[in-house]
């Protein structure tokens, strides 16, 4: 068996922005050690941040709720579980923002979940039995590199 | 997350962000990039080469001061960016609404055409 890194990354963070990014470095830092490619890190971040920073500014969690962002080791990729007690959420089912014809009709936002989609090899929700959402992305390692 | 400003020419300023537009880092940054960018009426390039990451509120932010500045009949265009950065404006098609150079005198050409 091989000694470290474990293969699978478990974190509870508060709901707050502060918090997501020191959840994104623990990420950054797991994964480096593992050596994956920094293009898996890079997406890896960025999906961990549009869940979380989802989760801390809409889900109405109390101050002392706490979130949790499982990362595991998949056989080509990795899987990003979040699990939050926030209202009942499927963010499979937000449709696409429609695309502005020109920056004046450009609506900022809506973006986040539009890069999960487009970076997912594969997305999942259930409404757990506890009464959790439990929001899963699964990534593809990179083909090629860097 | 650091902002600095400098002249590029008279009507035109070179506005540097330096580290990572993530949640966090947009939160400290979006007051001072937007004053910096849309308060003195003048064009602007955005040098993006220090920036390691972004995420959708720092594509909101970009947005954002884009659409105020083209209101106000003045120009942004991006150039320098990161090729894992570029991967993510390119998947919302950013490129569309907001010009993006390879470099600073591509930029400043942008801005004259």
């Amino acid at each position: 068996m091989p000694p470290e890194p474990a293969g699978t990354l478990r974190l509870a963070l508060p709901p707050t922005l502060a918090a997501v990014a020191d959840a994104q470095a623990a990420l950054r830092a797991w994964l480096a050690a593992a050596k994956a490619p920094p293009a898996l890190i890079f997406n890896a971040e960025l999906v961990a941040e549009e869940i979380l920073a989802n989760v801390v500014r809409h889900g109405g969690l109390a101050n002392d709720a706490l979130v949790s962002l499982e990362a595991r080791q998949a056989c080509d990729g990795l899987c990003l579980t979040v699990e939050d007690g926030g209202a009942p959420f499927d963010p499979r089912t937000v449709p696409e923002p429609p695309k502005p014809a020109s920056l004046d009709q450009a609506v900022p936002g809506g973006l986040g979940l539009k890069l999960v989609r487009g970076m997912a090899a594969a997305l999942a929700y259930e409404r757990t039995a506890a009464g959790l959402n439990r929001f899963s992305v699964t990534l593809a390692a990179p083909r090629h590199g860097p | 997350m650091e902002l600095a400003v400098a002249d590029h020419a008279a009507d035109v300023q070179l506005v540097t962000l330096t580290g990572r537009l993530d949640a966090a880092g947009v939160e400290r940054v979006e007051t001072r990039f937007t004053a910096a960018v849309v308060a003195p009426s003048r064009h602007a390039l955005i040098d993006l080469s220090a920036v390691s990451f972004i995420g959708s509120l720092g594509l909101r932010m970009l947005i954002s001061v884009a659409r105020t500045m083209h209101r106000r009949g003045h120009k942004m265009v991006l150039f320098g960016v990161d090729p894992l950065v570029r991967g993510v404006l390119d998947s919302v098609a950013l490129n569309d609404l907001i010009p993006i150079a390879n470099d600073r005198a591509a930029a400043a050409a942008m801005l004259a055409g």
